[in-house]
């Protein structure tokens, strides 16, 4: 789903593969529990230039269950072998059924998630996708000097000289309960000068903050979405913070964490996720995950010592920041 | 009788046999009675079964040539389950017993060596609650009047097969067994069965460590220690 006019599906399938094959391209793991730093590249006094998606769309969808449904039942299966072609062509059929009834069984979690955004659409459709990522480069704390590229800079595909180009493929999910939303970032990193296509891939993830709402349609609808648009700018400078700012250069120097099961909440549910805690602030921890990608998430349990009561959620009309000030990520 | 009929008579006999043997009624759960575990006096040892090895199940791969075809379409992952460690399972005793003394058991006492349950003889009495093994020997060996055991049965992956095809995805498991006897009665006062199922976030297939599926395996057993704290009142992870 789009900030203009509904995705065609092939462009949708572009999208997801395109993130996916950035996550794979980012997973450069060397060890169950023991993660690659992530990378830093940005300095102060370098120029650097965020490309959007080349379609300037903003891709949402809803958060799938994966322990629903993550497989048919175990069984056996007796082969038909009146002589070893038959045999042969019975075992082929049956891999061919198989695989068929798995993609299918996953396109059709999806589509079933994805039915959450119903309420959202014609918000959803209002967003512009440009306007939303030159409010989170405002809102990030990313050394350097920031420009957002218009559509057409951006499909061209030509670097300004010596300026760092960072390609963005942003995929949102709203968790199924409409609590919260979830950003699962991927970026390409280049150099100045650097020509490859691929440049150094960098995931993360970001989980928004509960809201606290008896209507969560109304939450996210009213004022023309103004919520769920400042939310989206919210996750989105968060993100680029955990990518390229000052919490991805702390993570960085914090390499040798115990790793821990780590619980966060995720909307009105926990989750949990395996890693190194390399940032804590009173509301969210961020961790290194066993991927090695960055992810920040809402601090469940215990309030920390020194810490205020959880405060409600930001209201419509202040401007997105950096959950994790970099000042906290800095010193924990 | 004739000969004929005596041959069937004696088949029907073997299947029954047969059929019977496989009918045994798995023991349902046996709910905490607080009383039971705070009574005055009483002793309870804490104890973990020994852990079974990590490792990769394939149910449904059900001909040799099926197991093998799993085992080799999957040997990445089998051999990198192999390196998983218990992670906090290893804690789980300790944590038991501490969730028993805040519940009131006056004496609770913590038993190191692992319990190989195969060790134990078979029990003279059955009955819906009664343990199909003989641990009262275990009351002199302890010391204890009570024995709460933590009993895993099967940790590490499982994927489904259909013959020589997968049927899902691979995922973490954890399937055990919470019980406390009591060692005079050789009677259940508690019996928990505990099954957990994760799967990987997002993509499972990362060789050679496959990290979606090592989370969701430390995932499983965080679940699962949950589990077998939740009924004396303890929630905590121990980790956030």
């Amino acid at each position: 789903m789009n900030a203009k006019q509904p995705l065609p599906r092939r462009a949708v399938r572009r999208r997801v593969a395109a993130l996916l094959a950035a996550l794979a391209l980012a997973a450069p793991v060397a060890g169950a529990e023991t993660p690659e730093a992530t990378p830093r590249f940005l300095a102060d006094g370098d120029a650097w230039e965020l490309r959007p998606p080349r379609d300037d769309k903003l891709l949402f969808q809803g958060v799938v269950n994966s322990d629903d449904g993550t497989g048919r039942s175990a069984n056996g299966m007796m082969y038909p072998a009146p002589n070893l072609v038959g045999f042969l062509a019975s075992v082929v059929v049956h891999g061919l059924i198989e695989s068929g009834a798995q993609q299918s069984q996953r396109s059709s979690q999806q589509r079933q998630a994805d039915r959450v955004l119903a309420p959202y659409q014609p918000v959803l459709e209002g967003l512009s996708a440009k306007a939303v990522m030159a409010e989170a480069l405002e809102a990030a704390r990313v050394p350097g000097t920031s420009r957002l590229l218009g559509s057409e800079a951006a499909s061209s595909g030509a670097a300004t000289p010596g300026t760092w180009w960072i390609e963005s493929q942003p995929v949102f999910s709203m968790t199924q309960d409409q609590t919260a939303i979830v950003l699962d970032h991927a970026l390409q990193v280049h150099a100045p000068g650097d020509a490859s296509a691929e440049g150094t891939p960098v995931v993360v993830r970001v989980v928004s903050l509960p809201q606290p709402s008896s209507s969560m349609p109304a939450h996210w609808s009213d004022h023309q979405g103004e919520n769920l648009r400042r939310e989206t700018v919210r996750l989105l400078a968060e993100s680029l913070d955990l990518a390229l700012g000052s919490a991805a250069v702390a993570a960085a120097q914090r390499g040798a964490e115990p790793h821990k099961t780590v619980r966060y909440t995720f909307g009105s549910a926990e989750k949990m996720e395996r890693g190194q805690v390399v940032a804590e602030s009173c509301e969210r921890i961020v961790i290194r995950t066993l991927r090695g990608w960055l992810m920040s998430v809402p601090r469940r349990g215990a309030v920390p010592a020194g810490c205020p009561a959880p405060a409600l959620p930001a209201p419509a009309g202040v401007e997105g920041v950096p959950v994790v000030p970099p000042s906290v990520v800095a010193g924990s | 009788m004739t000969r004929p009929s005596r041959i069937k008579t004696a088949l029907a006999l073997f299947a029954a046999v047969l059929l019977s043997a496989c009918a045994t009624a798995p023991q349902v759960p046996v709910p905490l009675d607080v009383q039971n575990v705070s009574a005055k006096g009483a002793r309870i040892g804490v104890v973990m079964a020994t852990l079974p090895a990590v490792d990769i199940a394939y149910p449904g791969a059900n001909c040799l040539l099926c197991l093998a075809a799993a085992s080799a379409a999957n040997s990445g992952l089998a051999a990198h389950t192999r390196t998983l460690p218990y992670d906090t399972l290893t804690e789980l005793a300790a944590d038991l017993a501490e969730a028993l003394r805040k519940k009131g058991a006056a004496e609770v006492v913590v038993i190191s060596d692992p319990l190989k349950l195969t060790d134990l003889p078979s029990a003279s009495a059955s009955g819906p609650s009664l343990a199909r093994q003989d641990f009262t020997p275990l009351k002199a060996k302890y010391g204890v009047d009570k024995l709460l055991v933590v009993q895993v049965t099967q940790l590490g992956m499982v994927r489904t097969y259909s013959a020589y095809f997968p049927t899902s995805v691979p995922r973490a498991v954890f399937q055990g067994n919470g019980f406390i006897v009591d060692l005079t009665s050789n009677r259940y006062d508690w019996y928990l069965p505990v099954s957990r199922h994760k799967s990987a976030d997002g993509k499972w297939d990362e060789p050679p460590r496959f990290p979606g599926l090592s989370n969701a395996y430390f995932q499983v057993i965080e679940l699962a220690r949950e589990s077998y704290l939740r009924p004396f009142g303890d929630t905590s992870s121990g980790d956030q």
